[in-house]
Parts: C-alpha cells; sequence; structure tokens
C-alpha cells in the first residue's frame, strides 16, 4: 500500500524514512502540535514549497534542465486564482476556474519557452527563462490597472476557509476550529496529492527516459528517444505543477503580488533548496524544504546573537550580520554543487 | 640505421568507456613515410590522436625522438615538433588562409622560403591568401591543412586521409606536394583509404586490426602480394 | 597551371542576396534607427533617445563581450559574470568618491583623470576577482553546463553578498563629474556629454577589440579557438593559459562596464549586475554564442530597443527586448553572428 502510495521510489535509508514520516506526522498534526497562528502559516508554507521546489526538481534533477522561470509560473497559478475571483466574485467555481486558467496558461507559456530554446541548445534554456521571467515579473509590476502593481492584489476567498468560520462550538483537542484550518488541510492535502502524484512521473517510464536524456542526451537521441519532446513534456509538466502550487499558496494567503511569487529571491531560494536537498530525488525537495525553512528562522536569530557577540572584531560581524545569511547559504550551495551533487538525501542514502 | 623518430609500445587507449587500441605496437622509421592502413574503425585516426596527445593512452609508452610523450599534453607535444593534419582538417573556417598559417608557424613569423614552398605545391592558396578559409573548396581546405603542417619544418608528420572525399586531380596535386615533402627528407606517419595513394607515398606500411597492428613491412611487399591486401584488409584493392 | 578549374574563385559566383546576406546583422541597426525615426514624431526626440540607445548598447556590450568570447573559448557559461558589473561599479564609485576634489572641480582633465582611475581602479579589482572566480568556481565544473549555471549562479549571491558586507546594504548615489554633466544641444536637441562620451569609449573599446583580435596572435588564437580549441591545442598553443586570459580580461571589461553603467544611472546597487544580466544574455543570445561582432550589434540593436520604446510606451521597454529576442532568433536560430563550431 505504502509502496504503491510511493510509486515504488521509497526513501532507501531507514534515517531518511525516519526523517520522512516525522515531516508527515508534524505537517498533518500541525494545527494541533503548534496552535499558533505563526506556526501554521509556516506548515502551510512548508506544504506550498515542498511542492513548488519538487516540481522544480522535477525539471532540473530529473530533466537536467536549468529554468530560471519557475517562479513566473508559480505566479500564474496565484494571478489566476487572485483575476478569476477578481472578475467572478467569491466562490469556489472561480477558485476552481482561476486554477485550471493559471495552470493552462503556465503549461502553454512552458511549452512556447522549450520548443523555442531547447531546440537549438539547452543552456539558451536558463538564459532565455531568466531574460522572459525578469521582463513578466517587470510587466505585472507595472500593469497596475489589471494586477495591482507591486501592491498585489487581495483576495476573497469563501467564508469557509476563512478564520471568521467557526464549524465547531467547542474545542476540538484542545483547539478551536476555524476555516483558516480548513484551508490549511486543504493546502496539506493538495500538496500531498501534488508530490505523490510527481513521485508518480518520475517513476514512470517517462520519467527514466527523462533520466537517460540527462545523463548522455546524444545517446538518447540515438537510441530514438526525440528529446526535446521528453524535455517540453517536462517542462510543461514542471510549470503546471508550479501554477498549481501558485494557485493553492493564494488562496493560503489570501493575497498575490509580486513579491510573494515573482521574485528573484524566491527563484534562488529554490534553487538553493532543490540542490542542498538533492538534486533527482523528489525527498530532497521536502528535506530541503524544511531544512531551509528552519534555518531562516532560528539561523538568523544565531547569526543575529553571534554577530553582536563579536562586535570587538573587525569585518567578522559584518559577515555574521543576519541579513547576510544568504552568502553562508550561497557558499553551502557551491560546497554541495561540487562534494554532494545528490545534497543530504543523496548522503542519506548512502550514495552521494 | 638510425633509431626510429617515433616508437609505439602497447598502447592502449580508451574513448569513454570503450577500449579503442588494444596495445599497438609501432615503429616510425626516420626520413620515410609510414602508412597506416586498415578497415574502418580499426583504430587507425585514435593512433594517431593518441600519439598527438588528443587522446591520452591508458597504457604503453609513446617515444618520439628518445623522449617519453605519452601523458604530455597536444600543445607540448605540438612543440616538440609533431606537426598535425587531422581527418577533418580542423580548419578555422573564420580565418583567412594566411591567419590559418601565422598561427601554424607557432615559433615564430612564417619563414619565405617555406611559404614559397608552400605556395609552389599550392598556389590556390596564394590566390585566396586573405580570403576566409571557410570559403575554400573541399580541396583547397585540405591543401592549406597540408600547409599549416608544413609551413615550419616538422620532425615528424601525422597524416589523417589527406586524399579524402577529393577528386582525384586534387588528390594528384597533394601526391606531388607529399612526394616532395618526403624528397626533403620528412618523416610521415600517414593514414590512407585510397590505396594506390598509399603505394605511390609509402615506403613502409602497417596494417591495424581491431585496435591492433597485425602487420608490418616494406610497402612494396604489400603492395606486390594481392592475398595478403585481400586478409589484411578485407577489401579487393584496386591494383591500378 | 593544371588545375585551373579547381583554383576558379566560388565567390564571383554568388549573387548580390548572397553577398549581402553576412552583412544583414549589420544593416538592422540602420533599420531600426530609422523604424525609430518613423516612428517617433518628433526628430529631437529621436535624435536623444537614439544616442542615448547607442550609449546603453556601447555599455552592455563591453560587458557581454567577455561572457561571449568566454563561452566561445571554451564552452563554459558563466551567469556570475553579473558580479563583475556590480563590483566594478563599487571599487570605481568609491574611488570617484575618494577623489571628490578631481570630480567636483570645474577642470574637463581633472574629471577624466578621475574618471580614468575610476575605471582602471574597477578594471584592476575585477580582473583579480575574475582570476580567483575562475580558479574556484569556473575550473572545478568544466564540461557540464549544468552545474556552470548553478555553480556561476552561487558565485552571484555570495558576491553579491560581499557587496553588502563591504559597502552595506544600501545603494549608493553619484554625481557625474563636474564637466560631464548637463548637456549639449545638436540639431535642436538636447544630448546628455556623458551619453557621448559613453558611445566614444565603447566605440574605441569596440575597435580596440577588433584591432586585436585582428592583429595580433594571440587574437588569433582566440578567435581560432572559439572555432576549434582541440586544433589550436594540437598546433601547440596552451588554450587554457588563453582562457584564463580571456576570462580576466572580460572580468576586467565587465568592471569597466560597471563603472560606466554607474554614471549613466548614477545610483548602484549590489544587486544591478543581476539586473543588468538579463539584457546581457539577450544580447549574447542574439549576437550569436562566441561572436565579438555579433554581440556588438546585438548589443546596439537592444540600448536602441529599450530607449525607443521606453519612449513610445513606458511598460513595454522589457519586453520590447524579449519580442526582439524571439524575432531574431525565428529568423535565425543560432543568433545573428553564429560562430561555426567544428565538431
Amino acid at each position: 500500500m505504502v509502496r504503491l502510495f510511493l510509486s515504488g521510489d521509497g526513501p532507501q535509508s531507514k534515517i531518511l524514512g525516519a526523517v520522512l514520516l516525522l515531516i508527515l506526522f508534524t505537517l498533518a498534526f500541525a494545527p494541533f502540535l503548534f496552535p499558533g497562528t505563526r506556526s501554521l502559516e509556516t506548515a502551510a508554507r512548508i506544504c506550498i514549497f515542498i511542492v513548488l521546489v519538487a516540481s522544480y526538481d522535477l525539471l532540473l534533477g530529473y530533466a537536467g534542465i536549468v529554468s530560471f522561470a519557475h517562479t513566473m509560473f508559480f505566479g500564474m497559478g496565484a494571478y489566476g486564482v487572485a483575476l478569476a475571483t477578481r472578475q467572478m466574485g467569491t466562490g469556489y467555481d472561480a477558485l476552481i476556474l482561476g486554477t485550471l486558467a493559471g495552470t493552462a496558461l503556465a503549461a502553454v507559456f512552458a511549452l512556447i519557452i522549450a520548443l523555442f530554446s531547447l531546440r537549438v541548445r539547452a543552456i539558451f534554456f536558463a538564459m532565455i527563462t531568466l531574460a522572459i521571467a525578469s521582463a513578466v515579473a517587470v510587466l505585472v509590476s507595472q500593469l497596475s490597472a489589471i494586477t495591482g502593481g507591486e501592491d498585489g492584489l487581495n483576495i476573497r476567498i469563501p467564508r469557509e476557509l476563512t478564520p471568521a468560520f467557526r464549524p465547531l462550538d467547542a474545542p476540538f483537542w484542545g483547539v478551536n476550529i476555524s476555516g483558516r484550518h480548513l484551508n490549511y488541510y486543504l493546502v496539506f492535502f493538495s500538496c500531498l496529492i501534488m508530490f505523490l502524484i510527481m513521485l508518480r512521473v518520475v517513476n514512470s517510464p517517462f520519467g527514466r527516459v527523462l533520466q537517460a536524456i540527462r545523463e548522455n542526451a546524444f545517446r538518447a537521441e540515438a537510441i530514438g528517444y526525440r528529446v526535446v519532446y521528453y524535455r517540453a513534456v517536462a517542462t510543461v509538466l514542471s510549470a503546471a505543477m508550479a501554477a498549481l502550487a501558485g494557485a493553492v499558496f493564494a488562496i493560503w494567503l489570501r493575497y498575490v503580488g509580486p513579491a510573494t511569487t515573482l521574485g528573484v529571491e524566491i527563484m534562488l531560494d529554490i534553487l538553493l533548496i532543490v540542490v542542498i536537498g538533492g538534486m533527482g530525488t523528489m525527498y530532497g525537495a521536502v528535506v530541503g524544504t524544511v531544512v531551509f525553512v528552519l534555518a531562516q528562522n532560528y539561523l538568523k536569530d544565531w547569526m543575529g546573537g553571534a554577530s553582536e557577540s563579536t562586535a570587538f572584531l573587525p569585518l567578522v560581524p559584518d559577515l555574521l550580520n543576519p541579513d547576510r545569511w544568504l552568502m553562508w547559504l550561497g557558499i553551502l550551495f557551491i560546497l554541495s554543487v561540487y562534494f554532494f551533487p545528490s545534497g543530504i538525501v543523496g548522503r542519506l542514502r548512502g550514495k552521494a | 640505421m638510425s633509431d626510429p623518430i617515433l616508437t609505439l609500445s602497447g598502447v592502449k587507449t580508451d574513448i569513454e568507456q570503450y577500449h579503442i587500441l588494444h596495445g599497438v605496437d609501432l615503429e616510425v622509421p626516420r626520413g620515410q613515410v609510414t602508412m597506416l592502413l586498415g578497415r574502418n574503425g580499426a583504430g587507425k585516426t585514435t593512433t594517431l590522436r593518441s600519439i598527438m596527445g588528443l587522446w591520452r593512452p591508458r597504457e604503453g609508452s609513446i617515444r618520439y625522438d628518445g623522449a617519453e610523450i605519452a601523458g604530455l599534453s597536444p600543445p607540448q607535444i605540438a612543440r616538440r615538433g609533431v606537426g598535425f593534419v587531422p581527418e577533418n582538417m580542423g580548419i578555422f573556417a573564420d580565418l583567412t588562409v594566411e591567419e590559418n598559417l601565422i598561427l601554424a608557424a607557432i615559433s615564430g613569423p612564417i619563414k619565405p622560403d617555406r611559404l614559397d614552398w608552400v605556395f609552389a605545391a599550392f598556389p590556390a592558396l596564394s590566390t585566396f591568401w586573405k580570403m576566409p578559409a571557410g570559403n575554400l573548396s573541399g580541396g583547397q581546405k585540405q591543401m592549406l591543412a597540408i600547409a599549416r603542417a608544413v609551413i615550419e619544418k616538422r620532425g615528424l608528420y601525422l597524416i589523417d586521409e589527406p586524399s579524402k572525399g577529393l577528386a582525384p586531380a586534387i588528390v594528384a596535386t597533394m601526391a606531388r606536394a607529399l612526394k616532395d615533402l618526403k624528397a626533403d627528407g620528412a618523416s610521415i606517419l600517414m593514414v590512407e583509404q585510397n590505396f594506390s595513394l598509399a603505394r605511390a607515398l609509402g615506403d613502409r606500411a602497417a596494417v591495424m586490426d581491431d585496435g591492433l597492428i597485425v602487420w608490418t613491412g616494406a610497402m612494396a611487399e604489400l603492395a606486390s602480394d594481392t592475398a595478403l591486401q585481400e586478409r589484411l584488409m578485407g577489401l579487393k584493392m584496386e591494383v591500378a | 597551371m593544371t588545375l585551373a578549374p579547381e583554383h576558379a574563385p566560388k565567390m564571383a559566383r554568388l549573387s548580390l542576396a548572397e553577398r549581402l546576406e553576412p552583412w544583414m546583422p549589420v544593416l538592422l541597426v540602420p533599420a531600426l534607427i530609422l523604424a525609430g525615426y518613423l516612428s517617433i514624431a518628433s526628430p529631437t526626440s529621436w535624435l536623444t533617445l537614439t544616442v542615448s540607445g547607442l550609449a546603453m548598447g556601447m555599455m552592455i556590450f563591453v560587458i557581454a563581450s567577455g561572457m561571449t568570447l568566454v563561452f566561445g573559448l571554451m564552452d563554459v557559461i558563466n551567469f556570475g559574470h553579473g558580479a563583475f558589473v556590480s563590483f566594478g561599479a563599487f571599487v570605481g564609485v568609491s574611488v570617484l568618491l575618494m577623489l571628490s576634489g578631481m570630480t567636483g572641480a570645474p577642470s574637463l582633465v581633472l574629471n577624466l583623470l578621475a574618471v580614468g582611475a575610476a575605471m582602471l581602479a574597477a578594471m584592476a579589482v575585477t580582473g583579480v576577482i575574475g582570476l580567483g572566480f575562475e580558479r574556484v568556481i569556473v575550473r572545478p565544473v568544466y564540461g557540464s553546463h549544468l552545474k556552470q549555471i548553478l555553480v556561476t549562479m552561487g558565485g552571484l549571491i555570495v558576491a553579491e553578498q560581499l557587496i553588502h558586507v563591504i559597502w552595506g546594504g544600501e545603494e549608493i548615489f553619484i554625481g557625474r563629474p563636474e564637466m560631464l554633466k548637463g548637456s549639449i544641444t545638436l540639431f535642436g536637441a538636447t544630448l546628455e556629454k556623458y551619453r557621448l562620451v559613453a558611445v566614444g569609449l565603447g566605440l574605441v573599446l569596440f575597435l580596440g577589440m577588433r584591432a586585436v583580435l585582428r592583429g595580433t596572435k594571440l587574437g588569433l588564437i582566440v578567435r581560432a579557438g572559439v572555432e576549434n580549441p582541440e586544433m589550436v591545442q594540437a598546433m601547440g598553443y596552451q588554450i587554457r593559459r588563453v582562457f584564463v586570459l580571456v576570462f580576466v580580461a572580460g572580468s576586467a571589461l565587465a568592471g569597466l562596464g560597471g563603472v560606466m553603467w554607474g554614471l549613466y544611472q548614477e545610483m548602484i546597487t549590489a544587486h544591478m549586475g543581476m539586473e543588468i544580466m538579463i539584457l546581457v544574455f539577450i544580447v549574447v543570445i542574439i549576437g550569436g554564442l562566441g561572436s565579438v561582432e555579433g554581440c556588438f550589434i546585438g548589443a546596439l540593436l537592444v540600448g536602441l530597443m529599450q530607449n525607443y520604446t521606453a519612449f513610445l510606451e513606458p511598460k513595454l521597454a522589457l519586453i520590447s527586448n524579449i519580442a526582439l529576442m524571439v524575432a531574431i532568433l525565428m529568423w535565425r536560430p543560432q543568433g545573428m553572428m553564429p560562430v561555426i563550431k567544428a565538431k
């Protein structure tokens, strides 16, 4: 049963299995384990980022393609929901239609970019996606009449998913259940399903062809696989998944803006997580995201403390300034690419 | 007779995971033309590239002019005096004929007497002196490729199939030039599929099959023995 | 000559259209300038925009040229190239701020000396950083584009953060030197002095680079190496050393471009390199990876396009360059002046 859900691609390591189970358990019961609003926020963000990063891993780790437009697709899903609710008014139909429209747009965009750049040279893809994603981000923040510009858009979602909704009179397991919790489980289960779908994809014959192409595109082509076709499909799938994650994110946040969905910083975060977690493993997305979010929350505090306690030294406090934590991540990232290309998961599986 | 200019012993070369050369033993005498023969895929080009350092041999020794060169980088080997004309000619299409030759003269400006020699052998090169090499015809490109090797005096010339895909008239020009080079006392190791050209130029022959040298001897001996040719190369040679 | 037919010049048979073909990209620049003239009703605005477009193009060229050569020579794609732009800008601006006595004086000579000193300092520092970058970041990942993109991107992140560590987290505003402020009027059009200087400097650099590439043996090695590095090696040249040299020179030029850009925008941020890289990528792609001439033409097109559309429809400025890239890739999928790769 478990094997079926995991598509036969188990953790292959006791420690990894335990870590994954712990993460799954914690996320599944997050509202009861950590009742605060802040921690629920973090838990939802982790769920969504796991899917976002996993969908990026599908492209980077399995197809060997570097894209810098992943946040653009993420944003398309989010803006799809926002614009649909704006046009159609609050309702589940708007949420569903917006999600589908955003996903479809992302898929079409991805297909066009893929056909354009992958046909010539795989490295064009990285450069072209970077250029296009930046142009779209600029455009979104400028077309304020439609997108709300830099301020973004607030999204009105059905009342059942908002904190104002109280389905139960009495606390359940010591928690006053609100629509916010229902919204969290919407996020949790959609992300879980999406993750399992992607796990299935990478372990299907299609996924194996992708890996063959990543290892040696020339040979795969010679054997008779249409490399461009497989890469394009991977791109489209990955973009669609990112857009779905974006839609879920928008519904959860009840807000969409350029900084939360389209920013370069988010793109870099995704890149860092996928490499540190482990490229081409899917589970790397889970472990990487959790490590990253925890680091973001706690490492920064620690750095702040360390920076203050070394204030008498030259330069050191600047290097340890919490604002510089991206630098340390960057160094970790470079070292990971050199020495542990299969990341934390690869290490745990013992084949790094 | 003096010691050979080049000696390969037990050279094994892999290309990625494939074993191509299984222990090549070969001697190239000084001042003679040695023809490397054999069917397609026998390892002739790989042998030349291994000597040049373009594929690094996994095992074995390559001694050039008394010193070990296996493991040296291609520029180091070239600087010791090995001139190379690769299979695909390696012409710089974006550079003019002149620029191609300037680059080929590694030890300084082009020497006038060598240039005169090149122009006499290949007049087309002087006609298209300032033209991008990419605009040359296939035959002219091959002439340029050889001209680049001979623009300076080298201790050894490695020439990979100079007649490949060329019209007979051009092959004749080429043959004349190479004979000239030979008359000058050059040591040449040449891969050639065109047997009549090989016979006309070669002093010695070495036949390869499946990554090994299977026969060495005088060219004349091989040329006069059709049965031997058929056995070694599996081809009926037209005896023209 | 018995072999006369073989030696007959083939070129004579080419038709006019065929002979024009290689020059098509060059003609695109005047074509775009003309299109700009037709769509911008006012000739004076057009002249102003053309000059600033050319200035912008020249700066992008200075930055992009090193990147395209590095790719052409060793098949290395450096996403961290933008770091040199930012570093160059910060070093250059620091020098200018130190020399405020010279930049503030109403003397063109003193102003230019200060700017020259800033540029040289920027080039020296980014050249050294380039040397380190090549050794530490790039060298371990030869042959794998995927790893190159990841690692050089990581290098960019770290470099950007280091700028924050050294110069603080804020942007720096920088005024232009006294005599480069303001503008002159030509045919009724207002032309900023600094932009004219930028155009002139860019042109000098381009011609200088061309002279090196066409007129020196080193240049020949670089051009030949872009086409067929293996053959260059087999001829006796250590292409690795040449590559390191080109990498360092390209980094220094990016640093110089950073100073020029900083003075153009009159403001610098640690992130500016990354932002400029977007235009740089468009330029190297449409120019043809590895081609310096293509890079130059591409840069001019992008600069002009950016300025014309910014005037006509400000919101579409960046998108117009994406459209330009798409159009050129539809016409020539390998870029305008693709480098012939011997493989």
